[in-house]
């Protein structure tokens, strides 16, 4: 098994959840490509689709009910709150859809991936190939997030109910929830539940990062590996939030509106988990949450995020959190080919000689830097304190680079 | 933008030497009590001979100090400030302190200066620093003092602390494989330092921090636990080493003890923890260090047995160090694990197969008669017999004369010989037939001359094959 212990420190925010903020303002991002159906001055409401991605067809939703304004070459949509809210209260007791209805129900409301990838989840399952299991992720293996968890404490209930339809429509022989061990709270959570559905089982998995890799998962629950997507074995993984966003667009025709996200660290004055708006604008959060100077803000996880851009930054389908970590300056010295990158790499690469390589193309090649995830452990665990990953970001798009 | 993990890991470079430093500590301590303490005790050395084995260790570890100040300071040009800085990333203490611990006992405090200065300069600045260099720093250090002085040292007393040269008056326990025809006995090469046990503890002779097993031992456990080291090269080198010499053993008929012998003797335990494993000139994919320490074993086995070099460690070491990039490209090509290993592995076992046919074959063969000798003529005159005989040496026959009266070797001249200048003259600035002249009774326990055994062998056997047809030895 390779990865890496952390410390997990999700106890910060697991405390505190807050209800549905009411942003004044959202910005919807959109590029030059996109379709737009709607106009500066028009009024939308919550739910609204006010135009298509180019980009695998999806819908642009308005997050709140208010005013439209576009500014040609601003890359969003800004709707100014009005105030009026659609309430998706009603529940919809309809179990069995085929399969083609689900997949545009799942197209229409705008789900996607949001664990990280943020990739269209009606894509996953719009295929030839039999889904024979689903593995629902619920790992989480950063530390900080705990999105996920608060989810799951939340909405446990409607979670399994809507695995139980998602097998039944795509006709499913298993599912496995994969939740880290020593978590008992989400375990009671789930198992208690999860007895009434015979083919839902929850699985504990180590208490290691980067754990949550949809290949590790693979690997760990089945025994099995594969060359892109899980699909070629029979597989999906979902997220646990993104299964919560299908069951409200199942039970309520509540498209992807909303999610919640973590606002953790140690220079947040109050971590918590809130239920925010797609196209919040985030440091508008921060400011009522309140941080710490001196601090540097992430997002998404510590290990995998970037640094918050204050200005542009919005809360997106796949944004699991913003982090207010202590700013630490980190000075690299010399490499002593300790080999600890190479040994900890889970996807197997040699990170160090990437670096050493990444103007040598050729040698590149036989590196293999494309197999690289991101997940930063190299540069996590670099006794040199070496931004390792960096290097070996730099050396795939240089090898993506030249296959186009 | 700043890409994350925004989080680091609590292990620092500095905290892993900090560790080295602490594995070496016992080891440091066990050599001065062993080298110092004990001859002192046992009235063996004055107060200098005891305070002996710390004075080579400050002086190497100062010159070390000395020579990267003045190196940065002086020819890279830096500020005081900033030369402070790149002496605290450079870990200097390591390669003075490492060489102290593995060069001869005897070597006289200016030759350590030298040999040390050489390791931090030659070995290591010059290449670009801590990180950059591409051979073991210590062990380039030991190198040009064993070559360059080795021979010097050996007359000093070589190895052997102030109480062993009076009481041991041997060579290094594997110095003794090559003095012995066959693969020698538990008694030739045991029995003359205590027992195994004495190998494991590190009471034998050898250079200061090489002889316990035992400490080097634990600090391969304590610095696998803390992650330091790659554990993986001692683990599979001292393996080899075992496994190779076992082998070789039970093909000449002795017993276990024999690789064990082999495992905790010649500096093996020491290479391997300390040596063998420093990041900078190891490999860094874990393929990569298995092949490297398989090939090491196969290495040290080779040079203990086919070369004049006969603890082997040393240059086995400095020998891999160049294949390292090479190891690292198996290692980190695409392709999976066994399939990657299966050449590589295979071209060891062909090694490996080579060197045990190649040994167990020299050894077999000089068990008869010694096939490099032969009488061109023996001349009686009266109670003296004057031999003229041919030996084998490192370049060409040897033609010596020899004169005996009563069983007593009165005269050994070199008549005629074709070895190479440098090392006969090793053998001849050694006055060596003098010593073979001198111990002409127990000629078995000369030592030969490191540096030159091939040449100074021959006049051994020279000498020995005279004896023997004199019926003086059986």
């Amino acid at each position: 098994m390779i990865g890496v212990s952390l410390k997990k420190k999700k106890e910060m925010s697991m405390q505190c959840f807050e209800e549905e903020l009411q942003p004044e303002d959202v910005y919807l991002p959109i590029t030059k490509e996109d379709k737009i159906f709607v106009k500066t001055g028009d009024d939308v409401k919550e739910g609204d689709i006010l135009g298509r991605y180019t980009k695998y067809d999806m819908p642009i939703l308005a997050s709140i009910g208010g005013t439209v304004s576009i500014t040609p070459d601003l890359p969003y949509i800004h709707i100014k709150n009005n105030g009026e809210v659609t309430s998706f209260s009603k529940k919809e007791k309809r179990r069995d859809y085929t399969r083609e209805e689900m997949l545009s129900l799942l197209k229409e409301a705008g789900i996607c991936g949001m664990g990280g990838a943020g990739f269209p989840t009606y894509l996953k399952y719009d295929t030839k190939e039999k889904v024979n299991t689903l593995i629902v992720n619920a790992v989480s293996c950063e530390p900080y997030i705990t999105s996920d968890f608060v989810c799951i404490l939340k909405h446990a209930s409607i979670i399994l109910e809507t695995i139980s339809i998602l097998m039944n429509t795509f006709a499913i022989k298993e599912c496995i929830i994969a939740i880290k061990a020593k978590s008992p709270l989400l375990k009671e959570a789930l198992l208690t539940r999860a007895s009434a559905y015979e083919k839902i089982r929850v699985s504990e998995v180590p208490n290691l990062y980067p754990m949550g890799w949809e290949r590790a998962l693979v690997r760990y629950l089945k025994h099995t590996d594969y060359k892109n997507i899980p699909l070629e074995k029979g597989i999906v993984v979902n997220n646990v939030s993104t299964i919560y966003a299908i069951g409200q667009a199942l039970f309520y025709k509540k498209p992807l509106l909303d999610r919640i996200v973590t606002f953790s660290g140690e220079q947040m004055k109050k971590p918590c988990n809130i239920q925010v708006k797609i196209g919040t604008k985030i440091s508008t959060i921060l400011e009522k949450i309140g941080v710490e100077s001196n601090s540097t803000l992430i997002l998404g996880g510590p290990m995998m995020g970037r640094e918050l851009d204050l200005e542009n930054d919005v809360i997106l389908p796949s944004t699991t959190s913003v982090l207010a970590l202590p700013r630490q300056e980190i000075e690299e010295t010399p490499c002593m080919k300790c080999g600890k990158c190479t040994e900890n790499c889970p996807s197997k690469i040699s990170p160090i000689l990437i670096r050493e390589n990444k103007n040598n193309k050729d040698a590149l090649t036989h590196l293999n830097p494309e197999a690289c995830i991101a997940c930063g452990i190299c540069s996590y665990i670099c006794p040199a304190k070496i931004a390792v990953k960096e290097s070996v970001q730099e050396a795939k798009d240089r090898m993506r680079g030249r296959k186009k | 933008m700043k890409m994350g993990p925004f989080l680091r890991h609590e292990n620092a470079t500095d905290k892993m030497m900090r560790n080295l430093f602490i594995a070496l500590m016992p080891i440091l301590i066990f050599g001065f009590y062993k080298n110092g303490i004990l001859p002192f005790l046992h009235g063996y050395a004055t107060i200098y001979g005891m305070l002996y084995p710390l004075l080579l260790v400050f002086v190497s570890v100062m010159t070390s100090y000395v020579s990267e100040y003045f190196f940065i300071r002086i020819l890279k040009g830096r500020s005081k400030e900033e030369t402070k800085k790149e002496l605290k990333q450079s870990f200097w203490i390591f390669p003075g302190l490492f060489l102290s611990l593995i060069v001869p006992y005897n070597t006289p405090l200016v030759l350590m200066a030298i040999a040390s200065f050489i390791a931090s300069i030659l070995g290591k600045m010059l290449y670009g620093g801590f990180g950059y260099n591409l051979f073991n720093p210590a062990l380039i250090g030991c190198l040009f003092l064993l070559t360059i002085y080795g021979a010097q040292i050996a007359t000093m007393g070589g190895y052997l602390n102030t109480e062993e040269i009076r009481v041991v008056s041997g060579a290094t326990p594997l110095a003794n494989v090559s003095l012995v025809d066959g693969i020698g006995t538990y008694e030739t090469l045991v029995e003359p330092y205590g027992t195994l046990a004495s190998f494991f503890l590190g009471t034998i002779p050898g250079a200061m921090g090489e002889t316990s097993a035992c400490l080097c031992l634990l600090a391969f456990f304590f610095l696998s636990y803390k992650r330091v080291i790659k554990w993986k090269i001692p683990t599979f080198y001292i393996g080899t080493v075992f496994l190779l010499t076992c082998i070789i053993g039970s093909m000449n008929g002795v017993g276990l003890w024999y690789p064990i012998f082999q495992v905790l003797s010649g500096g093996l335990f020491f290479g391997a923890v300390f040596m063998a494993t420093d990041p900078v000139t190891s490999p860094i994919t874990s393929i990569g260090q298995v092949l490297y320490a398989i090939l090491l074993g196969i290495l040290t086995v080779a040079f203990r047995y086919l070369s004049p070099l006969p603890e082997g460690v040393l240059t086995s070491i400095l020998t891999m160090n160049l294949f390292v990039p090479i190891l690292d490209k198996i290692g980190s090509s695409r392709g999976n694990a066994s399939k990657k290993m299966a050449l590589p592995l295979f071209i060891c076992c062909f090694f490996s197969f080579l060197l045990i046919r190649q040994v167990v074959g020299k050894y077999t063969k000089t068990e008869e008669r010694d096939s490099n000798f032969s009488v061109v003529s023996e001349e009686k005159n009266g109670n003296q017999t004057t031999y003229i005989v041919m030996q084998k040496g490192n370049g060409g026959l040897i033609q010596s004369k020899l004169t005996l009266e009563d069983g007593k070797v009165l005269s050994f001249q070199v008549l005629e010989e074709h070895e190479t200048d440098a090392y006969y003259q090793m053998v001849m600035d050694a006055n060596y037939i003098d010593t073979l002249l001198k111990k002409q009774n127990q000629i078995e326990e000369v030592d030969t001359i490191s540096g030159a055994t091939i040449s100074s062998k021959a006049l051994k056997k020279t000498m020995i094959n005279v004896l023997k047809e004199a019926g003086v030895l059986k």
